[in-house]
Formats: C-alpha cells, structure tokens, sequence
C-alpha cells in the first residue's frame, strides 16, 4: 500500500468559493477605507456571522456622499433627456405628415444583398435562470424601489450597434414616422445614401441622418469622432437604401455587428439594495427578446468583461465616473444593471440574487399594467427598415 | 507597510480562489471564507515580509493561509477525519468530539437529561467511525489528521496543491533538504502508524 497515493486520493473536490463570501471579504478588506485598520476580520469570521447572516456589502458605515446620490439622479436625468430627445422626433415624425420635404430624397435602385459580418454576439449564457417562460427577474424579497415602469415598444422601430475598425461602437436606429424631416440638415452624398448632421449634435459625439422617406434613420458614432472620419464614410458608402426603405449594409472590412433588433418593451426598475444598514440604488432593465443596442438607447462604448462568470459587456467610457453599466443576454432576454453607488461586485451579488418570474409577476409586484406597442400614426410609405444583411 | 489600495485587490482577485481552495481541502467548505479572510487580513498586514526576488505571490499567501490554520487544528483534524465518512449522516457535525486529546476516545458528553439524544447519537457515530476505520484509507487520512502540524503541512501542499519541494520549501521557509528528508520520514511514519492501527 502507498500511503501517498491514497492520500492523494483523499484530495477533497472543493466549491469555487461562493460568489457572496468573496465579494463579502473582499468589500471587508478594500470595500471602504483601504486605512482603516479597526476592522477585526478574524474576530468576525470565528462566529461566522460574515459569511452566513450578513447582507450585501461590507459592515462599515458609509458616509453617504451627496455627490453620488446626485449622480444617480443625473443618470435617471440622462435617461430622460435621451428619451426626451426621442421623443421630441417622434412626435415631429408621426404629427408631421403635412410637412413637406425641403429636398428630394435620395434612394438608390434596390440592389442585391451584399455579405456581411456575422453577428459577434456570444451564445447566449444563461446566469440568472430566466427562460422563455419566465424571461424577466426580481428580487426574491421585497426591496424598496425609486421607481419601476415598462416602456412599450416603438413599432416598426430597430436598433442596430456596430463595432467599427478602431473598436468604437456606432450605434445606429430606424424609427418610423411620417415624412422625414430634414429641415437644417447638412446634406452630403455619401455613396448611395444621403447623409446630413443632426443639428442638435455636440463635439462629444455626431449624430449622422440616413435621407429616407419616412420616419427617422439615426447613426450616432463615438464620443470624440472627427466628423465624416474615414470610418463612418466608409461604412456610408457601403451602404444602400432600396425602393422599400430597406437599408441594406456590406459591412466594410474590419466592422461588425455587436448587436441588433426590433424595439420590444422594456421592464425599468430602481432597486435599494440593501447594504448592510444602509441601502444603494441600482438600475436594472430587462427586454425580453430584445436586444443590447436598445438597451444602450443612443449608444454607448461597451468593452466586454465577464459578469457572473458569463459574457457581458461594460460601458467603458461612461458619462458619469462613477456609473457601472453592465449589459448582457440571459437566454430570451436582455439586461442592464446599472449603479453608482454599488461596486462590481455588488452588481453581480444583486443580480445571482434575482430569481425568474413571468410578466405578470413581474407586473403585479409593481402594480403596473403591460402597455401595447406604440402605433403608428402616420401613413407615410414606405418606412424605413434594416435589410437582411444586418439582420438575416 | 501593509498591501493596500488598488494592488492589494488585485492580489485579492488574483488568488482567492486558490487560498479558498486550499483552505476548503484542509477544513471544509463551511469554515473556509472566513479564514481565508483572515488569511489575506494577515497578508496583506505583513506584506513587507514578501520578497520579490525570493518567491511568488500565490506561494507566499499559500504560506500565510497554513499559518491562520494553525488556529484552526481542530477544525482542520475533524474533516480530515471525516473525509472518508463525509457522506454518511451521522457526521453532521451535531457533535464535535474531536476535542484535542480526545480524539480516539468517545465524546464526552455530560449527564443530563437534555444531552440525552446527544448521547445517543454520540455512541451512534463513534461505533460507525470506528467500523469505517478498518479501512486502510481511514486508517491513513486518520493518521495524517495527527500528524506533526507541519509535516501536516508538508506532505498536503505535496499531494493536494501538487507543489514541487522547492515551492513547499518557499511556502514554508523551510529549506528544500528538509523538505525532501521530511517527506521520506512522513512515509514512513504513516506507514508505521497505519500499520499499526491495522494490527
């Protein structure tokens, strides 16, 4: 008998560690303070109490910073202006069908369907357990909440994100509406499209307008790119816009779709997480057969990370600091977990926490009713619509 | 100085896994985060005492963890000693009867009419222990569960973290003869002691 190989033998198989204790320690050692030498972890872990009776987060108190409460609310205010800014072009395309077109539109003869890059999207991964039938999440307890609402989807609207050559991400969405309003537009021919730039956009990032007949074709490219940078000409002038409003796109090389889909309705909630004694805000979206590109409505720089030992992606440049946005897909459904005042690793605990539930669970938690997609009011034809090549 | 800031977490990241994976073998998953945080507490707070030019990071945690479970003996013997009864019932640890010097012998339990299930099932286990270990696989993982705390030390980081001598040496400032000349003597002490248990 070897002794050796029966130890060896004996070699317990062991469990990752789990997720809570190792953010727990971790918030326990660098959560809050990186000086403060009055924690006894020891003392704390002979009772056990860190790992089996503590809630989220550290057991320090926080001094609560007026500033990140602000920024949170500056995030919900962002929101709202991007929406707001949406909503304002909705309005002026569906009650605008007596406007008339200053310029003729350009369209091209419909041309054949050019190869494109396929999707880059990983297989779905699922880590919070939704399915087809119960596609959305919530908290297995009840937590307080700043706010929760479903935005109904826009008909007939899609939203596309582009990677392009240099990894900045284009964010690109067809709306419909009545006829297209290019009162101001900078018009150029780029290609076969006609291209102008939104009036109302700023240095840090150009929102470029597709010419189509009706309803609004929007392309916004990364904060910070020069206008008609070689890119975004490169990827007009692969572009084509047949008789029926389709866009079609033969993705120049070294672009690629990150993500496209039609426009589903979105479930918003602001949880309080609860954080020892206190609680932090965090922001999660969900959209059940939706897509990443509606979640990041407007678009956002994503760099890809790894959020709950699955793919996701992370705004990388995020207009506010101290804002952790995560996007990923769960089976059938998109999420968003965005905060400000919860660390990393908070986010992920938060999120393993959620258990599925159907619409209706999620619906009668906060007394809210599933809207209908959003109509049409216009007649205007043809609309606008992404072609096979982007979305097969 | 202690490790702090952005590159204390970042050996916090890059090693808890495997600090709470040697923990977890050597006491058990239900005890093993906390004193792996206890263990990176320490590390952090000792971190000058980790020479660069002399070893790695993961073999210097790995060295500061078998330290924090030198308070942890008991713990430490009671799963040794229960891995080849891990999945009978009785193990539940309802009792803990592993206390030093006590080991071999049955639980103490006091008389009194509330401890009387306590009893019960204190016979219960004892019996069922020492059933099982007739096998010479107990009677191994018993007689490593006695060992020196260091030969403990030694012969685990050998066989269950695969570390070449001159990594247990590193991880135990040891020299690497005295790991080699222990590991020859911990065979044969096993040996001599499963044998004679067998006898």
């Amino acid at each position: 008998m070897n002794v050796f190989d029966i130890i060896h033998a004996a070699r317990p198989k062991v469990d990752p560690m789990p997720l809570v204790d190792r953010r727990m320690i971790r918030e326990a050692l660098f959560g809050v303070g990186h000086d403060d030498n009055t924690r006894s972890f020891g003392a704390r872990s002979e009772s056990g109490a860190v790992v089996s009776t503590a809630p989220y987060g550290t057991g320090l108190q926080l001094r609560r910073d007026p500033s990140r409460v602000a920024s949170i609310s500056k995030m919900i205010a962002g929101f709202t202006a991007v929406a707001t800014v949406g909503a304002v072009a909705w309005w002026m395309l569906t009650g605008g069908d007596d406007a008339v077109p200053e310029a003729a539109v350009t369209t091209t003869p419909a041309t054949a369907p050019a190869s494109t890059t396929p999707p880059t999207t990983e297989p779905p991964f699922v880590r919070t357990g939704v399915s087809r039938s119960t596609p959305l999440v919530l908290p297995a307890s009840l937590l307080s909440v700043n706010g929760a609402s479903i935005a109904p989807a826009a008909y007939g609207s899609s939203t596309l994100l582009l990677t392009a050559p240099d990894g900045s991400t284009m964010w690109m969405a067809e709306f419909d509406g009545g006829p297209a309003n290019i009162e101001g537009l900078d018009i150029r021919q780029v290609g076969a499209v006609g291209v102008g730039v939104m009036e109302s956009s700023n240095a840090e990032a150009v929102t470029y307008q597709l010419l189509t007949p009706c309803g609004l074709v929007v392309l916004n490219d990364a904060p910070g790119a020069a206008l008609y940078r070689p890119e975004i000409v490169a990827l007009f002038e692969s572009m084509s816009l047949d008789g029926s409003a389709t866009i079609d796109v033969a993705l120049p090389a070294g672009f690629s779709v990150l993500d496209i889909g039609a426009a589903e309705a979105s479930f918003d909630a602001q949880f309080q997480v609860p954080v020892f004694t206190e609680t932090r805000a965090a922001r999660l979206v969900q959209i059940p057969d939706g897509s990443i590109s509606q979640l990041v409505f407007g678009g956002r720089q994503l760099a890809s990370t790894s959020f709950l030992n699955g793919p996701a992606f992370i705004d990388a440049i995020p207009t506010d600091p101290t804002m952790i946005s995560i996007y990923w897909q769960d089976g059938p459904t998109v999420f968003s977990a965005s905060s400000n005042e919860l660390t990393f690793e908070d986010l992920e605990s938060f999120v393993d926490s959620l258990e599925p539930t159907t619409p209706d669970g999620w619906t009668q938690r906060f007394d809210t009713q599933l809207p209908d997609a959003v109509a049409p009011a216009s007649t205007c034809a043809p609309q606008p619509n992404f072609g096979t090549t982007l979305n097969p | 100085m202690p490790l702090t800031g952005a590159a204390a977490a970042r050996l916090y990241d890059d090693h808890v896994d495997a600090v709470h994976a040697l923990v977890a073998r050597r006491v058990g998953g239900a005890a093993a985060p906390a004193i792996t945080g206890s263990a990176f507490e320490l590390a952090l707070r000792t971190w000058d005492r980790f020479d660069t030019d002399r070893g790695t990071e993961r073999l210097f945690l790995y060295g500061v963890a078998i330290k924090t479970l030198r308070a942890h003996q008991d713990a430490e013997r009671t799963h040794l000693q229960s891995l080849q009864f891990s999945t009978d019932a009785l193990n539940d640890n309802a009792l803990d009867p592993l206390v030093s010097g006590q080991r071999s012998a049955p639980a103490m339990v006091v008389e009194h009419e509330a401890n009387k299930d306590l009893r019960g099932r204190s016979t219960a286990a004892t019996d069922h222990n020492a059933a099982r270990a007739k096998t010479p696989e107990a009677r191994v993982m018993l007689a490593v569960a006695e060992l020196d705390p260091e030969d403990r030390d030694i012969i685990l980081l050998s066989l269950w973290e695969s570390c070449p001598q001159s990594s247990i040496a590193e991880a135990l400032e040891l020299s690497v003869s005295s790991v080699r000349s222990a590991l020859g003597r911990i065979r044969r002490e096993l040996k001599t002691a499963v044998t004679k248990a067998a006898s």
